[in-house]
């Protein structure tokens, strides 16, 4: 006889003992595999003083305690931490009988089958209490949404509510908002899930899990997606509802990232502040709405409990409720905590019995939910949880911690399913004092079974004996590995529970035994949802081999799934283990043998290894080293953390994940990467991205860049750890390097990780060499294409565009027109003016002509920034460390200068791409390119445009001095206008000025000075001035021109041409004023004043004369 | 640019400054009318004001004809002349337009003196004509009946004629006054040489009453009659009772 095919249990018996739900009738098997709770936490509570002892039992005391009238306990736990599995131990283990015990079961988990329980449980003496409390209405969840939805709408109304002190919060702001509008919306009756949703959960649609029947973020997003369709709702709505909108947009991507609404509202503050509003003000009314759905008053409840308490009160007896589930009440809730916190005590309630309740709440109700109804939790009497905090994460689940734990519990359940029901009945029936059935302990194969699958010691607390339980068809290993692995990618739930022990771990396999015998285990069900892909896989020549293995597909298969649960992934080596069992890929080969499966070892067995010693960070992988339980009585535990406490499991987290750092990893972490890798290109989708892109940078970094010629620019620029990514690793933009899912990345990057294992086969390191060089030529050529990418041809094509040559060029050029370099300037002066920190100018360019200004003013903005870019592109850098790291810089001018000198003889840039693609990490590049345009585009004109706007100055200027010098000139336009404004008062005062503004213009300018220093420089103005004709001028080219057009006085020819153009204005203006004066006098031989004074003079003297003559 | 139009400004203006056309121009803009009447009435009587000039010359040679009544008047009167002068000049010095408004009444004041004075100094120049040339004709007319004076009479009696032609002509211009004043020295020349023939005063005087028809018998001394009957002229007069 062999374990060939051989299932030690019935698939019906196994349907019946792994249901986690209702107790009714099955109470033996419930004791059978009931594991004694311990080790949970105590939180505050009134009497916590009182539960002396964390185990089952001191809570069962502490609930009895004499003298304790009312009792308000509550069970705090993750969906599937044993709380009901609690719950009803106590309402077996109640020894009152005098109590009437209620135990209200989450079995159905809708509202209407909660309170079904209570009608049915409180049938007959209590019935005619039932008056009142309302049923469910029986239309379809559809309509019952949409009656939800609108009772919900008029909660959003004040007139809804008979007094002030009703209104829930958040209603000015919901009045404010209009929002009853948008919930009456047609669009938003037909379209938002929300109500749906929840009246899903309230009606226990589905799993309901402990789901809580709430509104969410995610609710709020789904509506102001509805902005679109909805419109004649008033303006307030709209706006809230782009309002909405635009918060969505920033919250849903913390969503997709698995924050918590909570951790979304700490992170974005007032962001989502109309979200969290709406959120909060929704599910302050969601109860109300769906006791108007049920038809329960405010008091319906409370009053049903009450006169049940008084009739017991009357009887002399105590009411116990036990209520598995407090998400079941949803909807009557609150008033159903309100029952649970009266006290019997007090003097208006002296007329009720007095109350023991024990609560079953999750973590989300109580933090969502309870501790919204102000001092309720300072009224509760023990409090005690039977999961932990993991760093806001889920919490870990007490009896699940440690690998002990869960193999234990595992046991439990095993024997039961082999003892079957009926053993299990007549254990219950006849000997309950007696150990719980095993089948192991008459199995003929138990010693072959046991030393090949394992087994696990289960002691019996009653009577002290132990039995050892078989762990067939499962391992340790395997129990563990599939435990750990659990993971829902949604992190909605925490799998790893006792009941994703049984659910998830037990039930897939233990519901078939026909797969054993058929000689098809493991089963293809084994992998259920809950299992993630890249766990599945095998790695690196593991992979290989099974693959490679002929025969079928299905024994291909099986063996895969063998290896992948039952032993290591990543370990093709044959070894023997501490026990001295040959296994390949960590399993024995025994289990092959059972299982029927090909053996792939050696026929040699390499030694065992040593028990690895691992860094700070625990592979997530580190107890799937973990031998049996029965054999393993010493050394160090992998599960163990430093402290010696149980290490944490890697559970799904609802926070991103933080960037790890690993040093030298190990095995059980390279099995792991490597079935990432292997995920990621069978997938598409790399788990630990953080991780793994940081690999990718080590690797990217080590590539010889300047042998690449890619200068450490742009190696800093685009190759950064942040910008250094595998494809689906994460959300990756046009800033990423992004490395894809190709065969050579996956076998680099595999045997990267594995050549830092120690204690791999010189033969397998030689391999992995050859596959990181390998990988690396490849990346090297990713990297150049990259660099392609973003620093495109010339625009002359083919040649790659030469950054550093086209900066020296843009920099160079805004140096000549800023003054502080000429062309004819030595070639190390210019370069000077291109790296060093720019000197003030040497001359305005605003005065210089249109496209000369444009040059200095398009490159104003960014000189510096293409500067340092400049020097960084040729930037040789000595060391990194050490004393010269800081002090020698030298400058790699191989494209630098040569540019420098062709635009000094061919006064045009080098050419440059038309465009550069707009990326974040370089848009100096872009930047520098249109600098580049600008320049190009004026720098070949600029010093003929500006030599014609000189000598046209110059023209305009010698025509104003009507063929004279400039002195001469502003000499008699001064001597003209200074008499014109004295002999003619009358001229216009605007006009007058003019000529006055115009002639201290003068005096400012200094042309009127003739002694000074000014005056030199008027004469030198007038030099130009005179030489401005000369033919040679006409003749100048290239860096001879603009040197002549650098050095020409642009600012004082441009001073001066305003002057005389403002001259010849006032000259024109008073001029056509004098004109029309002399003309409109019309006079123009007539007297004036001194002819009539001449001729009164005249007349005296003739007078005299006459006088003379006659005396 | 094109700063330097076809009307050169700058020159233009000083070219206007030069000649004082926009001086004027501004003056004219400044007092409008007033200016203009005053110039044009200036202008009007300025043949007068010359004449001034002219009556100056005349009046030296008509002042031995003026009594001293006839002086004081016409002192006062140039007087008059002097003062309304001044009031024309500090008009124009004062630009003063309610000044320059007056000097037109001041130009008619002016006229109306001139007028005045001229017709004095014309009557005095007509009487000394008639006292420098009227005897002498007179006596030119006796002397060319005696045969030895006859020649003299006949010169004498042009030059008188002469003479009594500027009577009428006052004032004279420069020549004519030149004139007139030469036709004096002449008639007094010519007197001269009447009496270094031997007529001396007596007979001069003689000859002269008789001509103007007052000459008594015993006017005419021994000399007269020796000199009359030493050129046979004594039959040439008749007694008559008078």
């Amino acid at each position: 006889m062999s374990l060939n095919r051989f299932a030690c249990w019935k698939s019906p018996d196994a349907n019946e003992i792994l249901r986690t739900e209702a107790l009714q009738g099955h109470e033996s098997i419930f004791l059978a595999v009931h594991t004694p709770m311990q080790g949970f936490e105590v939180e505050k509570g009134t009497r916590s003083a009182w539960l002396e002892h964390r185990t089952e039992r001191g809570f069962l005391d502490a609930l009895n305690r004499e003298g304790l009238k009312h009792v308000f306990a509550v069970v705090e736990g993750e969906p599937g931490a044993g709380k009901s599995h609690l719950i009803r131990w106590l309402k077996i283990q109640w020894q009152h009988q005098q109590d009437l015990v209620l135990l209200i079961q989450r079995a159905e988990g809708s509202l209407d089958g909660t309170l079904r329980q209570i009608r049915n449980e409180l049938a007959g003496e209590f019935a005619d209490h039932f008056t009142g409390l309302g049923e469910v209405q029986q239309s379809s969840l559809e309509g019952r949404a949409k009656d939800f939805l609108s009772k919900l709408a008029n909660r959003m109304d004040r007139n809804s509510y008979e007094r002030e002190s009703e209104l829930p919060t958040h209603h000015e702001f919901v009045e404010d908002k209009q929002f009853s509008r948008l919930l009456h919306h047609d669009q938003v009756r037909s379209h938002w899930g929300a109500p749906r949703r929840i009246m899903g959960v309230v009606s226990g649609e589905g799993e309901r899990n402990s789901a809580l029947a709430d509104f969410r973020l995610q609710d709020i997003a789904e509506l102001a997606a509805l902005a679109n369709d909805i419109s004649e709702v008033g303006m307030r709505p709209i706006q809230l509802l782009r309002a909405l909108g635009r918060e969505a947009k920033r919250f849903q991507p913390l969503l997709e990232e698995g924050l918590t609404q909570q951790q979304i509202y700490a992170e974005l503050g007032d962001e989502v502040r109309n979200s969290r509003i709406l959120v909060e003000a929704l599910n302050a009314r969601l109860n109300s709405a769906l006791q108007g759905l049920l038809g329960i008053s405010l008091q319906g409840l409370k009053d049903l409990f009450r006169r049940v308490r008084r009739t017991l009160k009357q009887q002399g007896r105590r009411l116990v409720l036990l209520l598995e589930d407090i998400t079941s009440f949803q909807g009557v809730d609150d008033q159903l905590i309100d029952v649970l916190v009266e006290q019997s005590e007090t003097a208006q309630a002296h007329d009720i019995c007095d109350l023991i309740s024990v609560v079953g709440i999750t973590p989300d109700y109580l933090n969502n939910h309870l501790r919204r109804l102000g001092n309720i939790q300072d009224r509760i009497t023990f409090h005690i949880r039977l999961s932990t905090d993991n760093d806001g994460s889920f919490q870990e689940v007490s009896g699940v911690r440690t690998p002990e734990e869960r193999l234990r519990f595992a046991a439990t359940y095993l024997r039961a399913v082999r003892s079957g029901v009926q053993a299990l009945e007549e254990w219950h029936s006849t000997d309950l004092d007696a150990p719980v059935p095993n089948a192991c302990d008459r199995c003929p194969l138990r010693e072959q079974c046991h030393h090949t699958f394992g087994a696990v010691e289960l002691s019996s607390p009653r009577h002290g004996a132990t039995q050892a339980v078989g762990l067939y068809p499962f391992t340790s290993e395997a129990i563990n590995r599939i435990f750990l692995a659990l993971h829902d990618p949604r992190a909605d739930r925490n799998l790893k529970t006792p009941r994703g022990v049984l659910q998830q771990v037990l039930a897939p396999s233990l519901l078939k035994p026909e797969a054993v015998e058929r000689g098809v285990f493991p089963p293809p069900d084994l992998e259920g949802a809950w299992l993630p892909d890249s766990d599945r896989l095998l790695l690196g020549r593991l992979h290989s081999m099974v693959q490679n293995l002929g025969g079928d597909e299905a024994t291909r298969e099986r063996l895969r799934r063998l290896i992948a649960w039952w032993g290591d992934r990543s370990e093709a080596s044959t070894r023997e283990d501490v026990e001295g069992h040959v296994r390949f890929a960590g399993v024995r080969k025994q289990v092959y043998e059972t299982f029927e499966l090909p053996w792939l070892g050696a026929a040699e067995a390499l030694p065992p290894k040593d028990p690895p010693t691992l860094p700070a960070q625990t592979s997530r992988l580190s107890e799937s080293t973990t031998t049996d339980l029965v054999e393993k009585t010493s050394g160090p535990s992998l599960d163990r953390d430093s402290d010696g406490g149980p290490r944490a499991p890697k559970t799904p987290t609802k926070s991103p994940p933080a960037r790890k750092s690993l040093g030298r990893t190990d095995q059980a972490e390279f099995a792991q990467r490597s079935a990432e890798l292997k995920n990621w290109q069978e997938m598409g989708r790399l788990d630990d991205g953080q991780w793994w892109d940081a690999r990718a940078y080590e690797l990217v970094e080590s590539l010889p860049w300047r042998r690449l010629g890619i200068s450490a620019y742009l190696q800093e620029k685009l190759f950064t750890q942040q910008t250094v990514a595998l494809s689906g690793s994460g959300r990756t933009d046009s800033r990423h390097f992004v490395i894809p899912s190709e065969s050579w990345v996956r076998d680099g990057l595999e045997s990267h990780i594995q050549l830092r294992v120690a204690g791999d086969t010189v033969q397998d390191a030689e391999f992995h060499r050859r596959r990181v060089a390998r990988f690396l030529r490849r990346l090297a050529r990713l990297a150049q294409s990259r660099v392609a990418e973003v620093v495109p041809s010339g625009a002359d094509g083919g040649r790659l565009w030469s950054v550093p040559a086209t900066a020296t060029q843009v920099l160079l050029a805004r140096a000549w027109m800023r003054g502080t370099a000429s062309p004819k300037d030595s070639t190390s002066r210019q370069w000077r003016a291109v790296v060093e920190k720019e000197a003030p100018a040497e001359a305005s360019a605003k005065e210089r002509v249109d496209s000369w200004t444009a040059i200095v003013q398009k490159t104003s903005g960014s000189h510096a920034t293409v500067r340092e870019a400049l020097l960084h592109w040729v930037n040789l850098p000595q060391a990194t460390k050490g004393p010269t790291a800081q002090n020698v810089t030298f400058l790699d001018a191989e494209e630098a200068a040569p540019a420098l000198l062709r635009l000094v003889q061919s006064g045009r840039l080098d050419a440059f791409p038309p465009a550069v693609p707009r990326r974040e990490q370089t848009a100096i590049l872009e930047r520098l390119a249109d600098l580049a345009k600008e320049v190009q585009q004026r720098l070949p004109q600029v010093a003929r445009r500006e030599r014609e706007r000189l000598l046209r100055l110059c023209d305009d200027i010698n025509q104003a001095c009507r063929g004279g010098s400039l002195p001469d000139y502003i000499g008699r336009v001064v001597q003209v206008l200074n008499s014109v404004t004295k002999v003619c008062p009358s001229v216009p005062p605007g006009a007058v000025n003019e000529w006055l503004k115009v002639r201290d213009g003068l005096r400012e300018s200094g042309v009127l000075a003739t002694n000074d220093e000014r005056g030199q420089a008027v004469k030198e103005l007038d030099d130009f001035l005179a030489d401005a004709g000369d033919s040679d001028i006409r003749n100048l080219d290239g860096a001879e021109l603009l040197a002549w057009a650098q050095k020409a006085p642009a600012k004082e020819l441009g001073q001066l041409w305003e002057l005389t153009r403002s001259i010849e204005a006032s000259l024109e203006q008073i001029g056509r004023y004098a004109e029309e004066l002399v003309l409109s006098s019309g006079t123009a031989g007539a007297a004036t004043l001194t002819d009539v004074q001449q001729i009164g003079e005249r007349l005296m003297a003739l007078a005299q004369e006459l006088e003379e003559a006659i005396r | 640019m094109n700063q330097v139009k076809q009307v050169d400004h700058l020159e233009n203006l000083e070219n206007l400054l030069r000649d004082g056309r926009l001086a004027r121009a501004e003056e004219q803009r400044k007092f409008g009318s007033a200016l203009t009447d005053a110039t044009r009435s200036l202008q009007q009587a300025a043949v007068r004001f010359e004449g001034l000039a002219r009556m100056s010359g005349a009046a030296c040679e008509a002042r031995p004809a003026l009594n001293s009544e006839e002086r004081s008047r016409l002192a006062a009167m140039c007087n008059d002349l002097r003062r309304a002068g001044q009031q024309i000049a500090s008009a124009a010095r004062d630009g003063s337009e309610e000044h320059l408004r007056e000097v037109r009444h001041l130009v008619k004041d002016v006229e109306a003196t001139t007028t005045r004075i001229e017709d004095a100094l014309s009557s005095a120049w007509q009487r000394r004509a008639d006292r420098e040339f009227s005897r002498a004709d007179a006596l030119a007319g006796l002397l060319q009946k005696v045969p030895e004076t006859q020649h003299l009479g006949h010169q004498l009696k042009a030059v008188a004629q002469k003479g009594l032609q500027w009577k009428k002509q006052f004032p004279p211009d420069a020549p004519g006054l030149a004139e007139f004043q030469s036709l004096i020295t002449r008639t007094q020349a010519l007197l001269e040489e009447l009496a270094t023939s031997g007529a001396d005063d007596d007979v001069v005087d003689f000859l002269q009453a008789t001509v103007e028809g007052r000459a008594r018998l015993n006017d005419c001394s021994q000399r007269t009659r020796s000199w009359l009957q030493e050129r046979g002229a004594l039959g040439l007069f008749r007694v008559t009772l008078g």
